[in-house]
C-alpha cells in the first residue's frame, strides 16, 4: 500500500495530517504532521521582551490567554533570575487565576460541543443526537452562548476576549470596582447553573461529593457528561490510547525528554522513564 | 481720509510695549504707573486704557508679545532643512541678535518677569505665556532627537541646556562685565550646546 | 439562501473565537440568514476538498469566501489537503460574489507576516503598508468590491456580522483607504475610552493597574491613532482594553505588529514622536502646555476620593 496521507483533524490551527507507512498489511511508521507553520519562536528573536505579552497569546486563538498568563510568569522568572525580586499582589494573583480559570471553562464548553459531540453525529447514525449538530443544534447553541457569557469575566478584567495582554510582570493592569467584581461573579453564578443542568445533571455541591462513576451514572438527569460515557462506552473509546502493547500515553514529559534548548530535528526520548499516573 | 496714515491697533500696541517695557526694567514694575507710561508715549492716560485694561494686563501682554516674536523666528529656523547642529548655532544668534535690536524685551524679562512673579501668577503661570517658544523649541529637540543627533534624555535638562546659557550671558551684558556684544560668542556657545546635547 | 465558505490561511483561529461571541446577532442566528458552506472548525461531514471541487465544476456558486489567517504559496508553510492557501484563492477568486478578510493576519499579513524566513507570507490584498499582497491592488470580485478587510487581531464579531448583513441586505458599503469598511473605522479606538478627561488635561498615567490616568504619555497606548471603534463597539459587550487599564496596541491597523515597545511611549527628549491623529506635532504641544498649565483637580485624586 505504500504511503497514506489522511486529514484527520481540522479545528483550530489549521490540519492535522496522519501520514502511515505501510508494509506487508501492517503499519510501519506513523508520522503526525501539522501542515501550517506561522514561526513565533523565531519571531520572537531580538524583541524586547515585553512585547511577547502581546504576541504570545496570539499563537491560539482558543486558548490565547493561558499563553499570556504563561509568558508573563516566564518574564517574571527572568527578572527573578537576574536579582530582580517581583512582587505580585495578592489581588493581582487572583484575578490571573479567575481570568485563566474563565478561559479554562470557556475551553472545556467549546471543545466538548463544538469539536468533540459533533464527532459523534457520524458515528451513531440512526441515534438522535440532533441537538449537538453544530450551528443549528440546539445545545450547540447553548454552548456558544455559555461558552461567550464566562470568557465576559476575562474582558471585565481585562478589556477583551480573545487576546487581550492585560497581565503584565508585577502584576494586571486592571483596578476593578467592586460593580465590575459583581459582574464578575454573576456571570460565574450563571455558569454553574447551566453547567448543572446541563453537563452534570445535578447541582455541584452533589456532582463534587460524587465517588464512583456508578453513582455518577444513576444520579445524573439530563446530563451531557452522562451521554458522553454513554458513547465513548459504546464506541469503545474508553479502551483507545490506553498504554499497553504499541500504545504509550506520555503523562509526565519533564523526565522523558532531555531538558534544555534544541535546535536539533529528534530529541532523545528514553521510554523507561514514560509513568503512568 | 487723512493723509498721515495712523498707526493701526497693533503697531500702536507694539509701540507702548516697547516704551513700557524699558520703564518697567529700568524703574522697576511697581515704581512704574500707566501716567508715566503714557506720559512718556505722549498719549493720555485714557487712551492708554483703551490698549490695556491695567497694568498687569500690560506685564502679561509683554511677555506673550516676546514670546510670540522669539517663537516665530525659531519656527523658521525649525522650517528649514539644514544640520541640527546649524539650527543651533541660528537660534543662538537669531536670540541674540533680538536682544541688540530690541534690548528692552531681555532687559523686561530678567528684571520684571523673573524678578516679580507674583505680578504673573495668573494668566502667566507655566508656560503659558511663554508657549511659542517653548513649543517651538520642543519641535527643535524633538526633531533632533528623533534623527540621532541629540542623545535620549528628558525633556527639562535638554530645555534648560539649550536656553541657560542665553540668558547667562545676556545676564552678564546686563552687568556690563561682556568685553564683547553677546551675539560675538554665538558660535562658541552654539559648538557648547550642540557638545552638550549630541548623542555619543 | 445566500452561502458563505470560510477558509484558513496561517492563523491562530482568533476570528473564529472571537465570532462565536457575537450577541447582534448572534452566530447561528447569522446562519441562519446566510447558509455555512463549511467552516474547518465546525463542519464534520464536509470535507473542503469536496467543496471545492464542487465549486471547480461549477456546480456549487458561492457568495461569501471569508479568508482567515495570513497567506502564502510556500508548500513548506501552509498546506490545506495537497493545495497551498494561495492556490485555493487562486482557483476561487473569480468564481465568488464577495472575500471577506477576517482579521488582520488575512487583511495586511500581522504576525504570520513578520517571520523573516518566509518573506512570501502576505494578506490577501495588502502587506502592511504596501498595496497589494496575493491579489494585486486593483483587484476585484464578481461584485465590484476589492477585498473587503474586516482587521483586528482578533476582529470584533459584530464588525463582521453586520457587514455580512448588510451585504445580504444589499446595502451599500463604503470602504476607506485600506479597504476597511469606513463606518466602522472612521472611528478611533480612543473614541468613547472612558479615560477621555485624562487625556483631554494631560493626566498621565505613569504605571498599570490604576483606574486614573490616560495610557497615551507614557505606556504606550496607541487610541488616537488607531482606528477602530473599540470603545464604541464594546468587546464581549461589556468592556475594552482601554477600559481596563491595557493600552491600545493598534492591532487594526496596517502595520501591526511592526512596531516594538508596545508598553511605552515612544519619545524623545520627553516629547511623544508621534501626536494623535489630525493635528499638528506644534499644536499638540501648545495644547499640551495650555492643559499642563491649568489642572483639573478632580483628575488629580483616586477617583473614588473625589467629589
Amino acid at each position: 500500500m505504500g504511503k497514506v496521507i489522511k486529514t484527520v483533524l481540522n479545528r483550530v490551527e489549521g490540519e492535522i495530517q496522519l501520514k502511515l507507512h505501510w508494509e506487508k498489511g501492517k503499519v510501519k511508521d506513523a508520522f503526525i504532521i501539522a501542515p501550517n507553520f506561522r514561526g513565533f519562536e523565531f519571531i520572537l528573536e531580538g524583541k524586547p521582551v515585553l512585547d511577547a505579552l502581546v504576541i504570545n497569546p496570539r499563537i491560539c486563538g482558543i486558548c490565547g490567554h493561558a499563553h499570556l498568563i504563561a509568558t508573563t510568569k516566564a518574564i517574571e522568572n527572568i527578572y527573578e533570575n537576574t536579582g530582580q525580586k517581583i512582587d505580585v499582589p495578592q489581588n493581582a494573583k487572583l484575578i490571573r487565576d479567575i481570568t485563566i480559570g474563565a478561559e479554562i471553562i470557556q475551553n472545556h464548553i467549546r471543545w466538548f460541543y463544538m469539536f468533540v459531540m459533533p464527532d459523534f453525529i457520524k458515528l451513531e447514525k440512526g441515534r438522535k443526537l440532533k441537538a449537538f449538530e453544530p450551528v443549528k443544534g440546539i445545545k450547540w447553541q447553548q454552548a456558544v452562548d455559555y461558552s461567550s457569557k464566562i470568557v465576559k469575566v476575562i474582558a471585565v478584567f481585562g478589556g477583551q476576549w480573545p487576546h487581550t495582554s492585560y497581565a503584565v510582570p508585577g502584576g494586571v493592569v486592571c483596578d476593578p470596582t467592586t460593580f465590575e467584581i459583581v459582574e464578575a461573579t454573576a456571570t460565574v453564578d450563571s455558569l454553574i447553573k447551566f453547567t448543572e443542568e446541563n453537563i452534570f445533571g445535578m447541582n455541584l455541591d452533589t456532582y463534587i461529593s460524587i465517588t464512583s462513576e456508578d453513582e455518577f451514572l444513576d444520579r445524573a438527569k439530563g446530563s451531557d457528561l452522562k451521554e458522553f460515557l454513554f458513547l465513548c462506552k459504546k464506541h469503545k473509546l474508553d479502551r483507545e490510547g490506553k498504554s499497553y502493547h504499541r500504545f504509550l500515553t506520555v503523562c509526565e514529559m519533564e523526565h522523558v525528554f532531555e531538558k534544555g534548548i534544541t535546535k536539533k530535528k529528534k530529541k532523545d526520548f528514553h521510554v523507561g522513564k514514560v509513568r503512568r499516573d | 481720509m487723512s493723509k498721515i496714515r495712523k498707526l493701526t491697533k497693533e503697531e500702536r500696541k507694539k509701540e507702548i510695549v516697547k516704551v513700557a517695557c524699558r520703564l518697567f526694567a529700568e524703574r522697576g514694575y511697581y515704581n512704574t504707573t500707566i501716567p508715566d507710561i503714557a506720559e512718556e508715549l505722549g498719549m493720555s492716560v485714557g487712551n492708554l486704557y483703551n490698549y490695556f485694561r491695567s497694568k498687569e494686563e500690560l506685564a502679561k501682554y509683554i511677555m506673550q508679545y516676546s514670546s510670540k516674536l522669539l517663537g516665530e523666528e525659531i519656527h523658521k529656523i525649525n522650517q528649514q532643512d539644514i544640520p541640527t547642529k546649524e539650527k543651533i548655532y541660528k537660534i543662538v544668534r537669531k536670540f541674540f541678535e533680538i536682544g541688540q535690536e530690541q534690548p528692552e524685551l531681555i532687559e523686561y524679562f530678567l528684571r520684571v518677569f523673573l524678578s516679580n512673579r507674583e505680578v504673573f501668577e495668573e494668566g502667566c503661570e507655566g508656560f503659558l505665556c511663554v508657549q511659542e517658544v517653548v513649543t517651538e523649541l520642543m519641535l527643535f529637540l524633538e526633531e533632533g532627537a528623533r534623527k540621532g543627533d541629540f542623545r535620549q534624555q528628558d525633556f527639562f535638562p535638554a530645555f534648560v541646556t539649550l536656553m541657560g546659557p542665553l540668558g547667562g550671558m545676556v545676564f552678564l551684558q546686563g552687568e556690563n562685565v561682556l568685553p564683547k556684544e553677546p551675539v560675538e560668542y554665538s558660535q562658541e556657545l552654539a559648538e557648547n550646546i550642540w557638545r552638550a546635547l549630541k548623542a555619543d | 439562501m445566500k452561502n458563505l465558505l470560510w477558509i484558513q490561511g496561517l492563523s491562530c483561529n482568533g476570528n473564529t473565537q472571537s465570532l462565536l461571541n457575537a450577541e447582534n446577532p448572534y452566530f447561528y442566528e447569522l446562519f441562519q440568514k446566510v447558509e455555512l458552506l463549511y467552516h474547518p472548525s465546525f463542519s464534520y461531514r464536509e470535507n473542503l476538498q469536496t467543496v471545492l471541487k464542487r465549486i471547480d465544476s461549477d456546480k456549487l456558486k458561492v457568495n461569501f469566501l471569508v479568508v482567515e489567517g495570513a497567506v502564502t504559496s510556500d508548500m513548506k508553510f501552509h498546506r490545506t489537503g495537497n493545495y497551498t492557501i494561495a492556490q485555493i484563492l487562486q482557483k476561487l477568486k473569480d468564481k465568488v460574489d464577495y472575500i471577506i478578510a477576517a482579521g488582520n493576519c488575512a487583511s495586511f499579513g500581522n504576525i504570520p507576516a513578520t517571520l523573516s524566513c518566509n518573506p512570501d507570507v502576505t494578506g490577501l490584498q495588502f502587506r502592511f503598508t504596501q498595496k497589494g499582497g496575493l491579489f494585486p491592488s486593483d483587484f476585484k470580485t464578481k461584485s465590484g468590491y476589492p477585498i473587503i478587510n474586516i482587521p483586528g487581531c482578533p476582529m470584533h464579531p459584530a464588525w463582521f456580522t453586520q457587514t455580512i448583513i448588510a451585504l445580504l441586505e444589499g446595502r451599500k458599503i463604503v470602504l476607506d483607504s485600506f479597504n476597511r469598511p469606513k463606518e466602522l473605522f472612521m472611528y478611533l479606538s480612543h473614541d468613547g475610552c472612558i479615560r477621555n478627561e485624562y487625556f483631554e488635561w494631560k493626566v498621565e498615567g505613569e504605571e498599570f493597574g490604576h483606574k486614573e490616568g490616560c495610557l497615551f504619555y507614557n505606556l504606550g497606548c496607541r487610541g488616537p491613532m488607531t482606528h477602530a471603534p473599540c470603545n464604541k463597539i464594546l468587546w464581549n459587550g461589556i468592556s475594552s482594553k482601554t477600559r481596563a487599564g491595557m493600552p491600545c496596541i493598534g492591532c487594526t491597523e496596517f502595520d501591526f505588529p511592526l512596531r516594538r515597545n508596545y508598553f511605552e511611549t515612544k519619545k524623545n527628549i520627553g516629547i511623544p514622536e508621534e501626536v494623535p491623529l489630525g493635528v499638528t506635532k506644534r499644536a499638540y504641544l501648545t495644547i499640551t502646555g495650555v492643559a499642563k498649565t491649568f489642572k483639573n483637580e478632580r483628575l488629580n485624586k483616586k477617583l473614588e476620593e473625589t467629589d
